[in-house]
Order: C-alpha cells, then structure tokens, then sequence
C-alpha cells in the first residue's frame, strides 16, 4: 500500500482571510478514482487547487509522487500531475490538435514520440473527426472532450479534474467519467470534483464528502452517500436507492410532502 | 459552399510556415530594393546590388553620386523603417500573447506613450547628443514604467478584461501626452523643432548615426521575445492552465515586458509613434499563417518591416517633392483595415469582448 500518489495532511486554505478549508486529509492509491463531493462553497475546488499546488496550503502538506509540491518546480509538477479546468477559454483560433499538443509540454524535454501521444489522447476522447477544427468553434462538450484529451495528453500519473461534467449533457457526461474511469483501471490516480453524486456514486471508488471546509466522511459509496448524512449536509432529504442499472447508490430528492 | 471556405480559414493556417516567413522575408528584401532604388534619382537594382557589394569590398567601378545617396540617405532610411516596423510589430503581437487579448498594442498598453515621454524628456536634457543611445534609454526606461503602471491597474485574477484595458490604456496615455505638452511648452525654440519634427512619426531624419543605436536594442527586444513563443502559446489557454502545463508564468511575462520595451522604446525613440502596426501587423500574419506564436512573432517582425519601409517609400513619393508623415500613411491604411478586421470578428465570434 504504501505508495500512495498523491497524499494530503492536515491540509488547510485561508481565502482572503477566511478560513475555507481545514484538517483535510486524503490519500490516492494508484488505480483509484476519487470523487470530492459537497454543496457550493463546501471547499471543493479549493481543495483541488491545494492538491494541484497552484498555492501552498496554509496548514498541512500536500506529498505528490513522494515528494512534497512545496519543493517542486512547476515543470516537474506538471509531469507529475495534470489539472482540467471548469472552464476552458482559448486566446487565439488555435485547431484541437495545436491545444492538445500544448499538454504535451511538460514531456518535450525528453520525448519525441509527441504526435503518437496526441493521436492516442484524441483517440480515447472519441474526437479525431475534431482534430483540425479550431477550439472556439466547438460546442461546449466538444470543448470538454478537447480539454480532457489535453489533460491526457500530460500522461502524468495523476489527475485533477475540476468538475469536468458540469455544463455538459448526458453523453458527453458519461464519456468523460467513463474516461477518466479508464484511466484509473490502467493504474493512474484521479481526483474528480463532483457536483452530481450520482455519477461520483456510479464512476469512484471513494467518495469524499466535504462541508463547510471540514470533511464529513471519506470512503465508498455506499458508506458515504447515506440519507442522514446527505440531508445534514445539503439541507435537502434525500433518498438513496440502489440504482436498477448497477447497483450503485442511486440519490433523489424526497419532493414529495 | 461559402460557408465551409470560411470555416477552413477560421480553422487553420492558409500557408505553411515556412512559406509564410520566406514570403515575409521576399516583401523586406523588396522593400529594401525599392526603397532605395525609387527617388528622385532612380537606381536600378542591379545597380543597387553592385553598390552593397561595393560597400562589402567585392565590385568596383561604382557611380560615385548613386554610391553617396543609396549609401549615406536611402539605406539608413529604409533600414530604420525596417528595425521601427520589426519592433513594433513583433511588440503587439507578443504584448497580444502575454494579454491573451487581440487588441494589445504598443500604443494602446502605453509603451509608446511612455517612451515618448522619455524621448521628450531626453531631447530637453541635451542627451540625444551627449550619451551613445541616450534618447534610446531615456525612452526605455518612460515605456518600461508606463507599461508596468497599465499591466498593474488593468490585471485583475490573472486576466485582463478588454474594457478595462483599452481605458487604463486611454489614461496613461493621457497623462504621458499632458506630460509632454507640459515639456514643450518649456523649451525653446531648437528643441522645440527636434520635438515636433520628432513626434511626426517619421524615418525621414535617418543616418547611420540613429540606425546603430537603434538596432541593438531592436535585435535584443526582438530576440528575446522569440525565445519565449511557446510559453506565448501556452498563455493563451489562460495563465493557471499554463501554469499547469509547467510554464513559469510570471518570469516569463516580466521577461517579455521588458524585451518589449526595450524594442517598443527604441523605435518610438528613433520613429515617434508609428499607428496601427503593432495592432494590424500580427493580425493579417495570424490570418495567413495561423496562431502559433513561433510563427507569429518572426513573420511580424519581418512583414511590419516591410510594412514601415514601403510606407515610408509611399510617404516620400506620392506628393513628392512634400514628404507625408509616416504615421499619417500608416494610420490612412491601418485604420480602415482595422475597422474591417472589428467587423469580421464581431460577425464571427461575436466581437472581442
């Protein structure tokens, strides 16, 4: 066990004087996806800034790849870990390909096999048809797709994805868990900021329910995702169900009187 | 059928980068040929060619006259509209990279204004003759503190919002051109000439004398500037995500303000303010070649030469004996053009904002 990718201790983040994030511990084993849950302003993408080491936190430590983030150089990290934005925005009409090579950056140093690892990254995202289209004038899913298949394209053990499903419709939803589902299965690490907990509940292994800067609970589905829980969290009764298809806890508001 | 010619222009580069540069590179050749070639006395090229060979020591039999006016009054004046326009253009479309906003320019960040409140300052105080380069320096160090003082206001969260820009541009703008009124209404007469003759926007006032202190800092700006063009690429998916991709995000933008002040302030030192071609310049290029900043920034830097030094050839030729201010050529094609280039962006991609 002891190789864990990406571990977090005793983090903490201070926002403009507020305290937003305190006492976070997480660990990521290789081969597993980790949902980060919880409602708005809970801490989430905080705490994935934290992770990805865009700022030091102000308590605890983050340990990527065995060595604390605080020591290493951006270049470094980026080979360690790659980050997907919420929202992607592009400067100039550069093509899907140009933008999906930008993620091999980190790699050129070192490697020249870059046009296979964009054709590969393309490939597993389904949108080589995209490749020579220019980003902006993608819809917002295919900008999504284009997006994940740069992050792929780091090939960095880790992942970091800051609700990567949020403004995108149902298949294009379940392709990016699916992917990034994938991912785990072939050994990497990731982190998904989850804003709905039935997908976080059908794609990860564990689930990490934050509140209000503090974790509730951490850990699989079923144990995390009870009504009590929920409902002391989201201020909403939930019901929790097992989903028909596979399973999984399936969660519905309780509307009804 | 329209519709999918455009999308294929939208989409990618009309011409292959090397292409594009040698095209570029054809134009400053030609600009050079005919700039010194056409005047009042005319030179034939090849005639020019055997001139530059002389000089270099390899023909003879020269005409002594052809010889004094291509080497001593057209050469400095063409290779001076070259380094200005180089500068320039290369300046905007880095300074558009670093901004990740089109409307980014030498004269719209305030560079320009700044510098020219070097410039100013630096022909009052008797430097221009004093000190090698001093007008250069004097108008680095303005153009280096105007730019910092807008990147500071018009930055908010690691992005800078058009609007915001564009005013905090107009203001020190403003306050540089109050400076250098307040300037000249203090000097006299000589250096009120220098001034005025100065702030025309020309490089009619040429020597080997204003080309050899302008083209180190031109050739430092723009060298540096071209080392950092993948970074430039990376910017533009925003600042955290180049962060992300392992870029030194802050290093490399204080590096590229001051490699483009440095240019920006020796051809505005050299020029005055030459309008629209930081602005334009790298527009048409991106147009033809595509975004990529490794071809952005050299064929700029060479296609707003060419740009300088065939405006200057019209600004001396079409009313001649009388002689145009470069910058009213510059702005009388540049400003339709930029019109048209607001308009077909807004029918596009829904304007710039």
């Amino acid at each position: 066990m002891g190789l864990s990718l990406l571990v977090a201790r005793g983090v903490g983040g201070v926002l403009r004087g507020t305290t937003v994030l305190a006492d976070v511990d997480l660990e990521l084993e290789p081969g597993e996806l980790l949902a980060i849950a919880g409602p708005n302003g809970a801490g989430k993408s905080t705490l994935l800034r934290l992770l990805a080491g865009d700022r030091a936190p102000a308590t605890g430590t983050v340990e990527l790849g065995g060595s604390s983030i605080a020591g290493l150089p951006r270049r470094e990290l980026a080979r360690r870990r790659a980050v997907m934005p919420q929202h992607t925005s592009i400067g100039f009409g550069f093509t899907v390909r140009q933008v999906v090579e930008m993620g091999c950056n980190p790699l050129r140093a070192s490697y020249d096999g870059v046009e296979d690892v964009v054709g590969e990254a393309l490939a597993r995202t389904g949108i080589p048809h995209l490749a020579d289209r220019s980003f902006r004038t993608l819809s917002g899913g295919e900008q999504a797709l284009a997006t994940f298949a740069r992050v792929l394209a780091q090939c960095t053990p880790v992942l970091l994805l800051d609700e990567p499903t949020a403004s995108l419709d149902l298949n294009h939803q379940e392709r990016v868990m699916r992917i990034a589902r994938g991912v785990a299965d072939g050994g990497g690490g990731v982190v998904v900021v989850a804003h709905d907990l039935n997908l976080a509940a059908a794609y990860a292994d564990r689930i990490c329910l934050l509140h209000r800067g503090r974790v509730v609970t951490t850990g699989t589905p079923w144990t995390t995702l009870q009504a009590p829980i929920l409902e002391d969290v989201f201020g909403q009764r939930m019901l929790v169900t097992p989903s028909p298809d596979d399973g999984s806890p399936l969660v519905v508001p309780v509307r009804g009187a | 059928m329209g519709r999918s010619q455009s999308r294929a222009r939208v989409d990618g580069a009309l011409v292959a980068p090397p292409t594009l540069l040698a095209g570029c590179a054809a134009l400053v050749a030609l600009a050079v040929v005919l700039g010194v070639g056409i005047g009042a006395v005319r030179i034939a090229p090849w005639d020019t060619v055997r001139i530059l060979l002389g000089h270099a020591g390899l023909a003879t039999s020269v005409d002594q006259q052809q010889d004094a006016i291509l080497w001593a009054i057209r050469l400095p004046r063409v290779l001076l509209g070259i380094l200005v326009g180089g500068a320039l253009a290369v300046s905007g479309a880095a300074l558009q990279g670093i901004f990740r906003n089109p409307l980014a320019d030498p004269t719209i960040v305030g560079v320009a204004s700044g510098a020219s409140v070097g410039a100013v300052a630096a022909i009052l105080l008797g430097l221009s003759g004093a000190v090698y380069g001093g007008i250069q320096i004097a108008a680095f160090v303005g153009g280096m503190i105007a730019v910092l003082v807008v990147y500071a206001l018009a930055r908010q969260d690691g992005r800078t919002e058009t609007v915001t820009l564009v005013l905090v541009g107009v203001a020190v703008a403003a306050i540089a051109g109050a400076a250098v009124g307040l300037m000249i209404a203090s000097a006299d007469d000589d250096e009120l000439r220098d001034i005025v003759f100065w702030s025309l926007g020309s490089v009619g006032g040429a020597t080997w004398t204003l080309v050899l202190p302008t083209a180190p800092f031109v050739a430092v700006g723009a060298a540096a500037a071209l080392t950092q063009t993948r970074a430039l690429d990376l910017l533009s998916l925003g600042e955290r995500e180049a962060a992300h991709l392992g870029v030194e995000v802050e290093r490399v933008r204080i590096l590229l303000v001051v490699a483009l002040a440095l240019a920006t302030s020796a051809a505005v030192a050299a020029a005055g303010i030459v309008a629209f071609i930081g602005l334009i310049v790298p527009h048409v290029i991106r147009l033809v070649g595509g975004p990529s900043h490794r071809v952005v920034l050299p064929a700029s830097f060479l296609a707003g030469g060419a740009a300088v030094a065939f405006a200057d050839l019209v600004a001396r030729t079409v009313v001649a004996p009388v002689e145009l201010p470069l910058g009213v050529v510059t702005a009388l094609v540049g400003g339709p053009l930029f019109l048209w280039l607001v308009l077909r962006t807004r029918q596009r991609h829904g304007g710039w904002a």
